[in-house]
Parts: C-alpha cells; structure tokens; sequence
C-alpha cells in the first residue's frame, strides 16, 4: 500500500474542482476503491493492518471530496433557506463517511496496537476530527501522530506542518510558529511558499513584525520560482499591511512603489482590514496616506466611500457629512460606478434615517439646539438626495415630515404630509401617498398629552384616507373609527350611512356590521323610536345587513317581545282569532324553546276553548314536545283534562297519545297523576288496538317506577289480547316479560298450554318439552306462593298427569302372567302392586281437583285392573294335568273375584265424581280436542320403542 | 488398518521366505503384478533388503505399478539393497526427503542400459535444475529425452509404455524450463513447442509459454497462449494464475477496462468455489477417503468450478495413474482365479485388497493436499487481483487529480471487447487441438509512453 494515497488525499482535495463532474467522477473511483479495499479485507480475514489504513483513508478521502460539494450546495442557498434549516442536515453525507473513516482507524488501532504506521493513522484521525470541527481532539491525534513517527520520517515533517497549521487556525501563533520553524529551513517542498506564508502572519499576529516582514520578502522572492506555490498576490495584499501595522508605512509605500503600479487599492484594503480591527485611527491614516498619493477621481471616490462606512460605523456624523459632500462634489466630473453610486446613497439614506432616528429619541427632545441641529443635517442630506436621485425631489415634504414627525412636532409634521400627499397625488406616487397618509394616521395616533390637537384632525385625516383606500382592511378599521366618532355624537343619519357603506364594502364583517346595528337599535330602544327599530329589523330580516346566528337570535327575541305582548294584549281583549294568529307567529318564528311551547300551549288551550278536536290535539302534543319536565308538572292538570275531553270525543288514539305523552312527562316524578296519565294510556290503546303502543307503555312501566298491581294488570290485558287474536308467537315473546308478574302466573298456565297446544297442533315437537316444564313450573309456583290456579290452567296441568297415568297404565299390562308356577306367583305380585301404585298415583291427580283429572283418572285405575282380571281368567297352567288346572282356576277364580269388587267400586266413584263435579261435559269437551290425541300419540310411541 | 497389519502378521507367520519367493515367482509366470506388491514388500522387508532374484520381477512390477507403491518402505532398508531398483527406489525416496545430494549420487549409479535410466535422468535434471546447473540439467534431460525416446518401443506393456511417455514428455517441457530459469525467453519459446500438445504434461506448459512471452514483452502472445484455457479441451484447468497473468498482462498495457473485468471475472468465477474448497478442507481434515470419493466422482459435483478443480486433480499425471492401478488390479482378479492353490488364490485376492485400499487411500491423500494448495492459491490470487485492480483505480484517481484527462479513447473498450468476443466466438466449437496455444491477439498497448 503505497503512501502516496496519503499525499493526494491531504494536499490535492484542498483545490478546489474547476468541475463538480470531476470530483463525482473521483468520489466514484473511492467508491469502487471501497468495494475493492472491503474485498480484499475479506481476504486477509481483516488481518491486515495495512488494508484496514487505506479503507480509513478512503472514506476520509471520500468525506472531504462530499463535503466540499454539500458546502457548495450550502452556499448557493438563498439566507432565508439557510436559516430555515439547521446547517448540520446540509452536511450529513460527509460527516457519516468522517464516522467510518474514524470507526475505521481506531478499530486498526484497537486491533493492532504495535502498528508501524501508527502515526500516519493518527494522522488520519487527526484530519478526520479537525473536518467535525473538533480541534482540540484533532490536536490530540496530530500530537500523538507526531510522537509515534519515526525522526526522519517523511510522515513526521507533515504531522509537525499539519500541527502547526492546526495552531495557526487555531490562532495559537506561538504555537504554530514552532512547528513552522521546525521545517522552514527545508525549502525543497513547493508548498513552502504557502508554510512560510502562515509562518509570517503567525509573526504579525504576536506582532513580531520583522521576521514576519521577512518571511513575506522570501514568499514573494520563491513565489517567482514555478518550483513553489505562488504566493505573489497574497503577499502583494498583505505585505502593507504589516508596514503599516509595524508602523513602517513610508518602507511600506516604498515596498509598493516598487512594484510601479498605483497601489492606493492596496491601501484601501488594509485599512478596511485596520477597520475590521478596531484601529480607527491607523485606518484613517492610512487613508490619509492613500488620499494624498491617490491620483485620480476614481481612487478618490474609493476612499471617500470607505470612509464614508468608517465614519458611519463610528458615529462620526460631521466628517461624515463633510465626505457625502466632497463625494457628491466629485460627483459633478466623475461618474460613480453603479455599485458606488447605491452605496453613496444607501449610506446617504442611512444617515438620515438615522438622523431621524436621534431626533425621535427622546434625549434629544430635552435639548432643542441639538434637534434642531440634526433637523438642519437632515436637510443637507436631503438636499444630497434631490441631487442623487431628482425623481425623489417630490419627496422631501415627507421626508420633511417625517423629520417633523421625529422631533414631535405634529402639526408641522401632519401640514408637510399633507402638501407632500397632494404633490405625490399629482404625479400619482402612489408609494409617497401610502407613505404620506400612513403618516397623517401614525400622528393623530399620538397621545394627547403629545398632541393636544390630534382631534382636531380625526376627521379630515379619517375621510382623506378613505378617499386614499375605501376598501383595503385598514380602510375598513378607518370606517369603524369615524362610525364610532358619529356613535359618540348620536349622529343617525352619519351612522346609517356609513353603516351602509361599510356594509357594501365589507359584506362578510358580520362581527363589525353587528356592533354597528346593535348600537343603532340602542340608540333607536333609548329613543323609543319602535317604527325606526321595526324598519331596521326589516332591513336586517331582508338580508341588508350580515349578522351572526347568535345576533339575529338576539334580534329576533327583540322582536318576540313585542309580539308577546301583542297576544297578551289581544287575550286580554278576548279577541282570541287574533291572540291565535299572534301565537301563530311567535311559534313559527320565535327563536326560544320556551316561548315556542308557550305559544303551542296557549294554542292548545284556544282551540280546546274552540272545540276543535284535531287542532287541540296537535298543539297539545306540540307544546309537550317543547315543555320540559317541570314546566309540564305546571300544566299537567289542563293536559289531563284534554285528554279527557279527546276520550269523551271518542278520539282514543289522540287521548292515549296525550296520555301516554303525560305519563313520560311525569316518569320520574311521584305524582298521582302519573298513574292516572297511565291507566288513561292503557285503556285507551286497548281500546283502540293499539297493541304495540300497549306495549312501549308497559316496558317503560319499571323504569318509571309504576306499582306492581298495575303492571299485572296491563300484562293480563296484554296476554288476554294475544289470546284472544290466537297470537302464539307475540304471546310467546310477550310471556317473559309476563312471568316476571309473580301474581300472574297462574293466570298464565292456561295461556301457557295455549301455546304449547298451538306448537302440537304444528307439530314442532322440539318446544314442547320447554312449554310442558314451562306449565309445571308455573303450578308449582302457583301452589308454593298459594295462589289460586284457575280452573283451565289446572286442566292443563292434570291433562300432563292423565298421559303420565296412561303411560303407567301400560306398563302395567306389558307384563304377562307365564308358568312355571313360581313365576306366575312372583308375576301376578308385582302386577298387583303395580296396580296399587297406579291407584294412588290416580289419588293425587284427582286431588289437584281439575275436572279433566278427575274424569279421566278413574277409567285408567278401572282399565288397569278389568285387564288383570281378564288375564286371570283366560290364564290356562300349559302341560300341567286337569286336576291341576281346575284346581289353579278355582284358586285364581277368588283371586279375580276380589278384583272385579274393586272395579265395581271404582266405576261407582268415577260416576259420582262426574256428577259432583260437572265435569261430564267438560269433559267430553276436552276429549274432542285434537290436542288429546296427538299427545297419545307421542307416548305410545315412546313405550314401542323401549321394546315395553 | 488393523486388518491390514493382521494380514501381514498372517502372511509373515505362513510363510517362509522360501515358499515367497516361490510365490512371487509363480505368480509372475501368471501374469500377476498388482497381487504380488505386497509379497514383493514383504519379500524386501525379510531379506533386509537383499532381493536377489526377485529382482528382474521388481523391475517389471515397478514400472508397471510406479515406484511410489514401494516408498512406504523404510529408508534405511531401501538404501541396504544393491540392485538397481532398489537403489532407484532409495534415491527417489531420498529426493523425495530433500536430500538431493545423496539422490544425486544413488540416480548417478544407475546405468545407462537400465530400464529406470530415463526416469533417473529426469531426476538428474530436477536435481540440477534446483541447484541451478542449468547446464548440467539441460544435459541430464537431453539424456532423459533420449533414453526414454530409445525404449519407446511395441514390446512394451501399455502401462510401461505409458510411464516412459510422460518420463518423455516431461523431460522435453524441462528444457524450456532451464531456459525461462536462465530469463533465455526466446530460447525457452523455441523449446516449448518440442512437446506434443497431447501430452498429459502440456496444459500446465502452456501457461509456462504464456509467462515467457510476457517476459518478452510479447504481451499479445501472451494473451493469446491464455486464451487457449478457454477451449473446452483445457476447461479443467483450473489455476488461477491463468487469470492473474492476464489480468498482468492488460495492466502492462494500460487497458484498464480489461484489467477491470479480468478481476471481476475472476471473482465471479471463484468465489464460491474457494469458499467451498476452504470449508470443505476445514471439515474433513482426516478423512483420505472422502478426497477419493470426491475426485473420483468429479462428474457429480454441482458446482462447476469445484469440478474443475477435482478434474484437474483426477487428471494429474500421478493421480491418473493411482487410478489406473486400481482398474488393473481389480481386473487382475480374473487371473488370480486361474491360480490353482485356494491358499495362494485368497492370499492373493487379499493382496489386492490391500493394494486397492493403499491406492485409495495415496489418491486421496494426493487429492487432499491438492485442493489445500489450490485453495491457498485462489486465496493470494485473489489478493493479487484486488491489488492489481486498486492499482488501476489508483493510476485512474491520480489522473484525475492532477486535472489530466484519464483517456476514454486509448485502450477503447468496446474496440477491445468486439474483437476480443468475435475471436472467442469463432473458437466456441472451433477450437482445434492443433491449433492450441498458438493464438496471438492484436491488441495495441494503450500506455502513454509505449504506445
């Protein structure tokens, strides 16, 4: 890896590139240097020291080439742009690569402590911190560079260059005065010249001028051998300098005489450097110097300018004058260039704005010598500036006023505005005129105390400017200030001209428009002018004026008043059609939620007084809309009453509306009228079918805190309507919300069975089972909390108990008697006992006192046991001999004959329990249901499939 | 390895000397070679040496299997022998260990009508050349070249027949050798086109040739012996020295853009394959089989590169031969079934066993150590290639500093490219053997001052 990468790397990017082209093409080539450099690393598995230097050096390499181009970008921005961004995301690009060089270096030295190179890769570090701007730590790396190269090395001369470079930069020049020294001696290097060079300001700036005189001498002598660095016009610049610094200004002029050329540029040049300095008097002799050896106008004019700005920056505002004047003299046979000519003027204005600006601070108001003397320089200056730029002689009333203005002296100042305004008008300078008039406004802005006459001016400066600007928004403030001076003067008709004006040219001003009608209908309230204020409401109603929401509510309750008190006046009369049409108009126009249900309220009560049915009932259910709770507590009687009259009048659907509409008013509330609002509702829409209505009323019972007996009552009323339609599937939605009534659930079995009977008759086997427990629950209910089944709903209940018999029944008779002997015995036992069973079982349903159980109960006991007795008696032992047998039919002969006693007497039984109850009829009835059969038909079912 | 050492203990334990002898000869009579290697060994080891008549029978059975199947044998007991093979075993074993100057003297005494006269020479030569006495080398292959040109006749078995070829050819690619060594690049060119280009020994020669021509500055030779590589026939060889001499070559003749795509080419060719081979031999450290399956079924390798490499090795002259071993003495079976003895007749057949097994095991030893050096080769070829391509992009950065135009026209590369393609095009299927190695490229050098 050769070190000559090194020497490009740190000397060559320092030009810069006559092309970007160029330097993208180098950054290019680093790129692919990179690529190639992290390959080969790759090979060495990063073991090689030596690769590991040279990808730090590319990416420095690369950091210094990017950040030139990004400081070029930086450059080209406009200040605005600069300052809307922080300077660091402009150089982003370079300083990543400045990271990777530095993460690159110190990995090698981490990695290889014993590096022979070490000091070049200090080097490298050391260059990479001075590009982030961290000199200290850049000094650091340099040093240490410095100590770990070897004596003679070629690395060693340029680490102890780059120090003392470092130094001079730095503005440490003792410092780098001996680093440079360590070297100097060797002239072999080209860029000797450029060391030298520094060296010699690093001697200037500790003010040892001699060596730094010197070395300048030498520069400028090697700077004609092509071997060096050419240096001659840094030198040519400077070298006065150092004359003149040291004091040795005549050597100085001597030096430059020998280059035969006028020099008095050069001179110029150290005296703004002295200038920048703080050395005012050495730039001025200077000055003086360049003055007296200045040849021609076109020096002359350089030094009068220069200091002319030497002057301006050190206040010295007499010699400044006198220099505007000799300049502007000179003017008269020399022809300024361009830029000096803005600059003449610039510096012109300058003074006199800041003339104007001492004449306006107030130290100088305590002496009047003193203002005055300044008033006098602005008017030389003023008079420099006519001849400077004629077409601004117009001007100088303004500028005269301004200077009034200034000193305080406000009429003289508005007087000049005035005249300036009129001449600028006349050759429509349209800039003097703003500049003018903005003047006139900016003076009767005064304190009084500062302007006892400023009032005085108000209104012609107020019309002057909106002749000037009628529409502009500085117009329109004028406009709101001149209404306010004829508001003060209660001037009507100014007032409602203006605010005609204004409200032509500012449409949109609602605000402004606003205030403006408000204080015109105070005035009109405070002068009891009721016409002016109507036509004024017209006028606003027809959209003249723009008002806000809130202000033409405001406006419009105005307005309601007066029409309040028209229909309360027409009440009062008895003239109810036209206390009608005055509720009519505050309720469609009216703004306010209250006087809206006022006026709906007292229409409901005007056509109740009319009889009129329907319009009664609208306005009723208007005014309840817009009542709220408690105003509607106030009037509930009336609305009772109304509904009443509305029940009388056959008109249920409008009576219940009105009811239930109370009663919602009422929800919350403990009122006995409540109820009343309520059972009013339920009977109504009962009446009128209004099932659904029915409905939304009992659902929000709970919530309104309705007493339980008359939610029972409208749930009855409610189950009986969906029975009575034969409604299964609204009964069915209904019925929980039902259930939920303790006391109605015996009500509800018959109900219950209905719907069970109905999903029988559809066959939906899959609900019956949830209806059938549904019916037991409710008896069970019923008998726990004792209260009373009624009959239909206990018929019900048996009918379930009468197919559970049956079934009982039929296992019964399942079992067969059979031989052997043993068999037969065990067999008939147990059917015996079966039969007792039954008969207690038959016991219990009669006992529950449903006429279907008792009638249906008996035939299955008596079924039962005529079956045994049938079977006993057809029983023939199989294989046995006839002794046997007959002896087995005589035994069992008794057997069957206690039995048929006992049928006997249950048949007796079943007779008078028919008789006792009456329940033959209801009977034969229920039998003819198809619910019966179908019932049958499922248990069967179920006892074939057991195999029973 | 166990049952090798119980087969030997067998062997030694069964027979005496005498019955050896006996063996080997009757053996011979039947036209065994490979089958007898190991008694032959034995025979060596338990006559400390001192072969006697056995002698004639070792003659031919060296030059039919190589002497490097006896190098196994200790050095001392080798050097104790006075016969002619033996003394020819001992001397290339001592070449072998380093010690020329005792290799000198033991191929020295090796006479002239001795069938190993010409490989002695050859050694001669070798040994001369590392020395430096070119003289005395370009005399010993002159003799090598001679001799072995003299005994090149029908009566020979294939494989002698074979053996004395390569000894040949090998001898006549040392002389433009000496001459490169002596920088007599003219003379070395000349010389080089005494070898048969279908010689197992010219495609490495080649590359020689290319290396001369660069000395000579005939850069255009030198591409054009490179470009021979490409030819379908030399795709094996695969040696990065071949990219690198090229990549050289352009650099000299400041074709940058060349230079540039040589490097990449090469990357993109090797890469893999050397990040292959390294993780292959970091696995298999120890296991000389795994190389022998390897080389010996190239043909299966995936990559193509990697294949090659292992062709390249199955293509060596000393490796061909391992294997050639391995097919005769399998095929030596059907001859040891005529044997009458069922002792003899599995003896035998164990013999060929552990020969085949030795074979194997040499082979993949050989293909081992090939593929470390192959590796090792791409790894500082590729180090060579970065360096080259830093320097171009060095020259190039430089210019560009300096404010000097780096020249688009000079060394134009879509003029070299063309002509470079159209030239390979033709040889895509057109690469005739005969015409091998003598393609010469007409490129101009594009270097400032040699243009």
């Amino acid at each position: 890896m050769k070190n000559k990468y090194l020497y490009i790397l740190l000397i060559l990017p320092l030009f810069s590139f006559g092309q970007s082209n160029r330097s993208q093409r180098i950054i290019n080539i680093i790129d692919q240097e990179i690529q190639e450099v992290t390959r080969l690393s790759r090979q060495f598995q990063g073991q090689n020291p030596n690769i590991l230097f040279r990808k730090s050096e590319l990416y420095l390499e690369k950091g210094r080439l990017i950040k030139e181009q990004e400081n070029n970008r930086y450059l080209s921005l406009s200040v605005s742009q600069r300052k809307s961004t922080s300077k660091d995301s402009h150089f982003r690009g370079s300083y990543g690569l400045f990271l990777k060089a530095r993460d690159e270096a110190l990995g090698l030295l981490r990695k290889f402590p014993d590096y022979e190179k070490a000091g070049d890769v200090y080097y490298i570090l050391g260059f990479n911190e001075k590009e982030f701007g961290d000199d200290k730590k850049a000094l650091d790396y340099l040093i240490k560079a410095e100590q770990k190269s070897g004596n003679d090395s070629k690395s060693k001369v340029r680490i102890q260059n780059a120090l003392a470079e470092m130094y001079y930069n730095n503005k440490k020049y003792k410092q780098a005065i001996n680093y440079y020294e360590k070297n100097i001696n060797n002239k072999s290097d080209r860029w000797w010249t450029k060391d030298a060079y520094n060296l010699a300001w690093s001697y200037f700036r500790v003010r040892n001028y001699d060596p730094a005189i010197r070395y300048m001498k030498d520069v400028e002598k090697l700077s004609a051998n092509k071997k060096y660095v050419d240096m001659t016009s840094q030198v040519n610049k400077d070298i006065g300098l150092f004359y003149a610094e040291s004091g040795r200004m005549d050597e100085g002029v001597r030096h430059y005489k020998k280059y035969n050329k006028d020099f008095t540029l050069e001179l110029i040049t150290i005296a703004t450097f002295l200038k920048e300095s703080g050395k005012l008097t050495q730039a001025t002799t200077v000055l003086n110097e360049a003055l007296k050896i200045a040849k021609d106008n076109k020096s002359k004019a350089k030094i009068y300018l220069t200091r002319m700005q030497l002057f301006d920056k050190y206040e010295k505002n007499n010699y400044h004058l006198q220099d505007s004047i000799a300049l502007y003299k000179l003017t008269k046979n020399y022809k300024l260039t361009a830029d000096q000519q803005k600059l003449f003027k610039f510096q012109v204005k300058k003074q006199i704005g800041k003339l104007q600006k001492k004449i306006g601070d107030k130290s100088y108001q305590k002496s009047k010598v003193v203002t005055n003397e300044k008033v006098n320089q602005v008017v030389k200056y003023l008079t420099l500036l006519k001849g400077l730029e004629p077409q601004t002689q117009n001007d100088n009333h303004f500028y005269m006023a301004e200077t009034y203005f200034q000193a305080g002296q406000y009429d003289k100042a508005i007087d000049n505005y005035k005249k300036g305004y009129a001449i600028a008008k006349k050759t429509n300078n349209k800039k003097t005129m703003d500049r003018s008039i903005e003047g006139m406004l900016q003076a009767i802005a005064q304190s009084k105390e500062k302007f006892p006459n400023r009032e005085k001016y108000y209104y012609p400066v107020y019309m002057a400017y909106l002749k000037h600007d009628s529409s502009s928004s500085k117009a329109k403030e004028i406009y709101k200030k001149l209404y306010k001076i004829q508001y003060e003067k209660q001037n009507i008709t100014e007032m409602k001209k203006i605010l005609g004006t204004f409200s032509k040219k500012y449409p949109n001003a609602t605000a402004d428009q606003e205030k403006m009608v408000n204080s015109l209908v105070n005035i009109y309230s405070k002068q009891g002018k009721d016409g002016d204020l109507a036509m004024l409401l017209g006028d606003i109603k027809k959209g003249k004026y723009r008002m806000s929401s809130a202000g033409m509510k405001d406006l419009a309750d105005v307005g309601q008043k007066i029409e309040v008190k028209k229909a309360e006046k027409y009440l009062a009369k008895k003239d109810f059609k036209s206390a009608k049409q005055s509720y009519l108009k505050i309720f469609s126009t009216g703004s306010s939620k209250v006087a809206k249900a006022n006026a709906a309220y007292n229409l409901m009560v005007l056509n109740y007084e009319d009889k009129k049915l329907q319009d009664t009932y609208s306005w009723g259910t208007q005014a309840l809309s817009l009542m709220d709770d408690k105003e509607f507590t106030k009037y509930k009687g009336t609305f009772l009453s109304v509904s009443k009259y509305l029940f009388e009048r056959l008109q249920f659907k409008s009576s219940a509306d009105i009811s239930h509409r109370g009663y919602a008013k009422l929800c919350k509330s403990n009122s006995s009228a409540k109820k009343s609002f309520y059972n009013n509702s339920v009977s109504m829409y009962k009446a009128s079918n209004q099932i659904s209505n029915l409905i939304k009323l009992r659902n929000s019972a709970r919530t309104c805190r309705m007493d339980t007996k008359s939610i029972t009552s409208t749930d009855k009323e409610i189950v009986d309507y969906y029975v009575s339609k034969n409604d299964f599937s609204s009964l069915e939605r209904f019925f929980p919300i039902a259930e939920q009534s303790l006391d109605l659930q015996p009500y509800l079995i018959d109900p219950a069975f209905r719907i069970y009977a109905h999903y029988q008759k559809q066959r939906n086997t899959g609900k019956l089972s949830f209806w059938q427990s549904k019916i037991e629950q409710l008896y069970k209910n019923s008998k726990s909390r004792r209260l009373k089944v009624p009959p239909e709903g206990l018929n019900a209940v048996s009918m379930f108990d009468i197919a559970k018999l049956k079934d009982e029944l039929r296992r019964v008779k399942a079992v067969r008697l059979a031989f052997p002997e043993d068999r037969f015995t065990s067999t008939l036992e147990s059917k015996i006992k079966k039969l007792d069973a039954l008969q207690g079982n038959v016991k219990r349903v009669q006992k529950m006192g449903a006429n279907f159980g008792v009638a249906h109960s008996y035939p299955i006991l008596i079924e039962g046991y005529q079956s045994l007795i049938n079977e006993i008696d057809s029983f023939t032992p199989p294989g046995k001999s006839p002794q046997y047998v007959a002896s087995f039919k005589q035994s069992m002969g008794q057997v069957s004959g206690q039995l048929k006693e006992k049928v006997k007497n249950f048949q007796n039984l079943a007779q008078r329990a028919v008789k006792d109850n009456e329940i033959l009829s209801t009977y034969q009835g229920m039998k003819q249901t198809p619910v019966y059969n179908v019932f049958d038909d499922m248990k069967f079912y179920d006892a074939e499939r057991t195999g029973r | 390895m166990l049952k090798v050492l119980f087969l030997f203990i067998f062997s030694l334990y069964s027979y005496g000397q005498g019955k050896l002898v006996q063996n080997i000869k009757y053996g011979y009579s039947k036209g065994l070679r490979y089958s007898l290697v190991p008694l032959l060994k034995e025979h060596i080891y338990l006559s400390k040496g001192n072969i006697g008549s056995v002698e004639k029978y070792l003659q031919k059975i060296i030059l039919t299997v190589g002497a490097r199947n006896f190098e196994g044998l200790d050095t001392s007991l080798l050097l104790r022998g006075s016969t002619t093979s033996m003394r020819y075993l001992a001397a290339k074993k001592v070449f072998g260990e380093g010690d020329y100057d005792k290799a000198k003297s033991l191929f020295s005494r090796i006479r002239s009508t001795s069938t190993f006269y010409p490989f002695a020479q050859n050694f001669l030569a070798v040994i001369s050349y590392l020395k430096k006495e070119y003289s005395s080398s370009l005399n010993h292959y002159q003799s090598c070249l001679d001799s072995s040109a003299s005994r090149l006749d029908d009566s020979l078995s294939t494989r002698v027949f074979k053996q004395i070829k390569v000894n040949r050819d090998i001898c006549i690619a040392g002389i433009p050798r000496v001459h490169y060594a002596q920088k007599n690049y003219k003379k070395a060119d000349y010389t080089y086109l005494d070898l048969d280009k279908r010689s197992i020994a010219w495609p490495p020669i080649l590359l020689e040739e290319a290396w001369s021509s660069y000395y000579r500055k005939h850069y255009n030779r030198t591409l054009g012996k490179l470009v021979t590589y490409k030819a379908p026939q030399l795709r094996f060889v695969s040696n990065p020295e071949i990219y690198l001499l090229r990549a050289t070559t352009y650099l000299r003749m400041c074709l940058y853009g060349d230079v540039s795509k040589v490097v990449e080419d090469f990357y993109n060719r090797y890469e893999k394959t050397a990040q292959k081979s390294e993780q292959l031999i970091k696995q298999e450290q120890s296991n000389p089989d795994y190389y022998y399956q390897l080389v010996k079924n190239y043909q299966n390798e995936s990559d193509e590169e990697f294949q090659y490499a292992l062709k390249g090795v199955y293509k060596s002259p000393n490796v061909k031969s391992f294997f050639d071993n391995i097919r005769f003495a399998e095929a030596e079976r059907k001859k040891i079934r005529k044997v009458k003895s069922g002792k003899l007749q599995s003896l035998l057949n164990n013999n060929i066993d552990e020969f085949v097994k030795i074979q194997k095991k040499v082979i993949g030893l050989v293909a081992q150590s090939k593929l470390e050096k192959h590796g090792l080769d791409l790894r500082k070829s590729f180090q060579a290639m970065s360096y080259i391509k830093l320097e171009v992009l060095g020259r190039k950065k430089e210019a560009l500093y300096e404010g000097k135009e780096f020249s688009t026209k000079r060394g134009d590369i879509k003029y070299l490219k063309r002509n470079d393609r159209q030239y390979f095009w033709s040889f895509n299927k057109e690469f005739w053997s005969d015409e091998l190695g003598d393609y010469v490229f007409a490129l101009p050098v594009e270097c400032p001052n040699e243009k």
